[in-house]
Order: C-alpha cells, then sequence, then structure tokens
C-alpha cells in the first residue's frame, strides 16, 4: 500500500509536468494517394471549415496528403466539470480522401477541429480548394484550372501557370503566374484587402478593375478606356433609386481574354514579369 | 359534453386492452457444457426483452426464461404458442440459447443468410423472451437483446460481452474483461479488478460509466462526437493521439480514411482500453 502510494504520488508529479507538453506532439500523419493513370493531369478538390491549405507541386506521381490536427483556439466550452473528475478534451481529426479517375476528393471533420493539410501534388493539376475560418490557402508550382475561394484569409499562390478564379473576403490575393492559358479568363476579387497579380510579361488580356476605396497600380502599358459609367434607374412608389457602376478598362499587350480585379477596401497592382 | 368524452375514451381503451389476448409461458432449463473448459461460453440471442444473468459458485447454468406472447386474437396466440419456442444449440465449447421460431434466422445456429425478414407479413403477434440465468463464474458470456428492457450481468470472473440496442447495459462485480455495446442505453461497467487485457465501451446516445479498483495501468483511447472525457484518475499521461489509416475500394474509386483518437496513459500503461461515444459523455473513475 505504502508503494502504491508513493507511485501515485510520483505519477500525480508526473502527470503535472508532462500533461500540457506531450498534447502538441505527433499530431501530424501522412497519407500517399496513388492515382488511377499516373503521370496524366488530376485533379484535387479539398473544402475545409476551419484550417489551413498548403499545396506544392513535386516530382512523383502521387498525391500525398499531410494533415496536421489542432492549431486551431482551445476549445473549452466553459463545460462543468463533475466534482472531483478532471474533463480532457476530445477533438479527434478525421480526414477521408477519394481518389476516383484521377480526381482526389478530401473532406475533413474541419468543422470541429482546426487543421492543416500540407498536399503535395504531380506539377500538372487542376486545384479547387476552399477554406472559411483560421486559415490562408497557399500554392506553389502547379500548372491548371485552379478555383480557389477563402473568406477569413489570404490567398497566395506563387510560380503557378494556368488559370485561376481566386475569391476572399477579409485578405488579400497575392499571385505570380508564370504562364497562362490564353483561353480562360480570370478572377482576382477580394472585399477587405490587396489584389496583387504578377503576369508574364507576354500576356494578353482585357483587364476589367475596380478598387471602391483604393487605388489601382500597373506597370503593363494598358490602354486604358474608363467606361461611361452606367446608371440603373428604378422607381418604385415614387422613389428613384440610382446606382452606379463604374469599371475600369485596360487592354494588355492588344487585348484578350476578360481578368477581373476587385476589391472595396485596398489597391490592386497588376505587374508584370 | 366532457364527461361523455372522457367516458367514449375510456371505453374505446376498455375496449381496445379487451381485443388482446396475452400469455405468460415459464421455461425452465438446467444446463451443463459437454466438455467443460476455460473456453466455454455461454450465448443468448435475444430480440425482445431482458438479460439478467448472475455469476454463482455452482457448476450448471439455471435458466429461466419468460415468454410473453400478446396477439389480437386466440388464434393468432395459438399460433405463437405453436411457432415460438426458446431455442437450445451445442457444440464443443459453446451453449447457444436464442429465440426459435420459423420468421427467425440465427445465424450463429444456422449458418449466413441473406433472407428477409418480413415481420409486418408473417409475425401477428408479439412475443418477448425476459431470461434470468445463474452462470459458474468462470464461464464466458456473449450476450445479445435488441429491444424493450436492459441487460444486467453480475460477478463474472470471465470475459463478459454484451451488446444492446435500445436498452441499458450494466455490468457490475466484473473479474475478467469486458465487451460491452449499446446504442439507445446508458452503459455502467464495474470492476473489481484491473484489467487484464483489453476491454472496450460503447454507447451512441448514452453515457459510459466505468469504475475501477484503484488505477490501473492501461492505455485508453477514446472517442466522443458531442461527449467529453472525464476521469479523477491522477497518473495520466496525455499521449499523441493515435492515428489509424484505412483503405477501401469500390467502383473504381479508392477511399483512403485517416482517424485520429484520443490517447492517454494511465501508469505504466498496457492494458487497452477503448472507450467511444457518440452523444454521451464518458467517465471513468475508482470505485470508491
Amino acid at each position: 500500500m505504502r508503494t502504491f502510494i508513493k507511485l501515485s504520488f510520483i505519477g500525480l508529479l508526473v502527470a503535472a509536468i508532462s500533461l500540457p507538453a506531450k498534447a502538441q506532439e505527433g499530431n501530424k500523419e501522412t497519407i500517399a494517394i496513388p492515382l488511377s493513370s499516373p503521370g496524366e493531369k488530376g485533379k484535387l478538390e479539398v473544402g475545409l471549415v476551419n484550417g489551413s491549405i498548403n499545396v506544392a507541386a513535386y516530382d512523383g506521381k502521387d498525391v500525398i496528403i499531410e494533415a496536421v490536427a489542432g492549431g486551431g483556439k482551445n476549445d473549452d466550452r466553459g463545460v462543468v466539470t463533475p466534482s472531483g473528475m478532471k474533463r480532457i478534451s476530445s477533438n479527434p481529426m478525421e480526414l477521408e480522401a477519394t481518389e476516383k479517375g484521377n480526381t482526389v476528393k478530401v473532406s475533413t471533420n474541419s468543422w470541429a477541429v482546426t487543421m492543416t493539410l500540407n498536399i503535395k501534388v504531380p506539377k500538372n493539376f487542376d486545384l479547387k480548394l476552399s477554406t472559411v475560418n483560421d486559415g490562408d490557402i497557399d500554392v506553389k508550382g502547379v500548372t491548371g484550372a485552379h478555383e480557389i475561394s477563402n473568406v477569413n484569409g489570404e490567398i497566395t499562390m506563387t510560380q503557378v501557370g494556368g488559370s485561376t478564379v481566386l475569391n476572399t473576403v477579409n485578405g488579400d490575393i497575392k499571385v505570380t503566374l508564370e504562364s497562362v492559358n490564353p483561353e480562360a479568363q480570370m478572377a482576382f476579387t477580394t472585399l477587405n484587402g490587396d489584389v496583387d497579380v504578377t503576369f508574364p510579361a507576354a500576356v494578353k488580356a482585357t483587364a476589367k478593375m475596380r478598387s471602391d476605396r483604393g487605388d489601382i497600380f500597373s506597370d503593363f502599358d494598358m490602354v486604358i478606356e474608363k467606361s461611361a459609367p452606367k446608371v440603373d434607374k428604378s422607381s418604385s412608389n415614387g422613389v428613384y433609386k440610382v446606382s452606379i457602376e463604374d469599371w475600369v478598362f485596360g487592354k494588355i499587350n492588344g487585348g484578350g481574354k476578360e481578368y477581373l480585379f476587385k476589391t472595396m477596401q485596398g489597391d490592386v497592382y497588376i505587374r508584370k514579369k | 359534453m366532457k364527461n361523455l368524452l372522457l367516458i367514449i375514451f375510456l371505453v374505446g381503451c376498455f375496449g381496445y386492452a379487451r381485443a388482446t389476448e396475452t400469455e405468460k409461458i415459464k421455461i425452465e432449463k438446467t444446463l451443463k457444457f459437454a466438455m467443460p473448459s476455460p473456453d466455454n461460453v455461454l450465448e443468448i440471442y435475444n430480440i425482445n426483452g431482458s438479460l439478467q444473468i448472475e455469476g454463482y459458485d455452482g457448476q450448471e447454468i439455471m435458466v429461466t426464461a419468460e415468454l410473453t406472447l400478446t396477439a389480437k386474437t386466440q388464434e393468432l396466440l395459438e399460433k405463437g404458442k405453436r411457432e415460438m419456442s426458446l431455442g437450445v444449440w451445442e457444440d464443443d465449447s459453446a451453449l447457444v440459447l436464442y429465440n426459435k421460431a420459423p420468421f427467425i434466422h440465427n445465424q450463429r445456429v444456422e449458418g449466413p443468410c441473406n433472407c428477409n425478414w418480413n415481420w409486418g407479413k408473417d409475425v401477428n403477434y408479439e412475443f418477448s423472451f425476459d431470461f434470468k440465468v445463474k452462470v459458474p463464474r468462470s464461464v464466458n458470456l456473449n450476450v445479445r437483446t435488441v429491444n424493450d428492457g436492459f441487460i444486467t450481468v453480475d460477478g463474472m470472473n470471465s470475459n463478459v460481452s454484451a451488446h444492446h440496442v435500445n436498452g441499458d447495459v450494466t455490468l457490475t462485480q466484473m473479474g475478467g474483461s469486458v465487451e460491452a455495446k449499446t446504442i439507445n442505453g446508458e452503459l455502467l461497467v464495474r470492476h473489481t479488478k484491473a484489467p487484464t487485457g483489453g476491454n472496450s465501451y460503447y454507447s451512441l446516445n448514452g453515457d459510459v460509466n466505468v469504475y475501477y479498483p484503484g488505477e490501473p495501468d492501461a492505455d485508453i483511447t477514446f472517442k466522443s462526437f458531442n461527449g467529453s472525457f472525464y476521469t479523477d484518475m491522477e497518473r495520466l499521461e496525455v499521449m499523441p493521439p493515435a492515428w489509424t489509416k484505412e483503405v477501401t475500394e469500390k467502383n473504381g474509386s479508392t477511399k483512403y480514411k485517416l482517424t485520429q483518437k484520443n490517447n492517454i496513459k494511465v501508469g505504466k500503461g498496457g492494458n487497452l482500453l477503448a472507450f467511444e461515444t457518440f452523444n454521451g459523455d464518458i467517465y471513468v473513475k475508482k470505485s470508491k
């Protein structure tokens, strides 16, 4: 009995020391997903509620997902603990990836657990990524048709190619395109943040730009035509409503597909590489 | 007017009650294993009704099963009496008690089948078995029921597996390993010994309450959707969560599943205790 007491006393000490430290370790796991037709173009679809997504191209044939749990705010919902008992928080993460015909769809329980997904894909890959809270989206070196949305965070893309449709609400958009698909339209929109896009020097496009409370900058020689404000009048019950839409159009290298740049609280930068 | 309505209602109830016939049949059996061994297992596959099982210091298995049949007419009741019986089946190590009727297929006894149960058409009476069983403490148990009632097991030194669906599972004075599961019910287990080997506890919509004498050395995993894990053990070490990987293939698509389970080491660790709920809380306590 005495040894038991001693043991439990030591155990208590150990517990007191190690409780906070160990919980953060080993919180990640990797899974490799082979494609049905390796070497051919594929597509990755990831939608999160809480967390970040980082995608990078690499010289392999599989899609490799590294899931890192945690990183969000502690979820202590003010639970009343029964007397003499400790509550040990329970929020294990779950991830499910389905591969069919070179399309990899990832679903998670990120509505409950904040997580970060670090994903490696072959260079030629289409991406459809989205998140809402507590995270940014970062893409490196992937060429394809990309459709990316965030709500409370940034979208950053470097050395990408193809076409991009990007949308966020509270965050910056920063993109460097190495090559563009001349057949595709693109869009870069945010509400509270800057839009900063770098194109190859030879890109042909018609930029449709607007910043409600900021400025538009570019080092391309654009042929600017400020559209005459389009006035919409509507009336009901003898009250007139007049709304004015004010866009700036600029032809880059003679014009081409329409690229949309829009922000409300922020600046627009269109850069030449 | 109100009184008149009440009278009509009461008369209606009375008429309805009159229209059902009920009969209770008591079945008593004393059973013994053909070859006594530590692998002896008593299996009960019940559908409706409670299981009350008690370990004792004897050698025989004493079964009292009360079959309750309810039907709308006397003829249907007679049909029930002809069809429904307590099945007993045995092999070298197992004794199996089950609900025996033409519309019940017991896979344990009759082997696998892909038959469909057709309750609405074939079964026009209600039945339930309430079991009271006395078992030698060393006999392993594997008991199941689905509706109505509860499962209680008391005073066993063997491996006990108890599954319910719509009711509570209460296991007390457990000296051996436990595998307990229910869907819509509370789970309560009281152990008299520290675990040797693995135990698992699951309830979908109820709480799980488990008592151990003192603090056993154990590795605890737990998972809950809406609930939390509470314990009054002190020699705890929260370990990195354990990951499991699963790959399944279906219709040309491959699914990769990665799940994490919380992992706690108590004392030196060793015995794996797995807890899982969906809506309930988990409580692991030192018994007093």
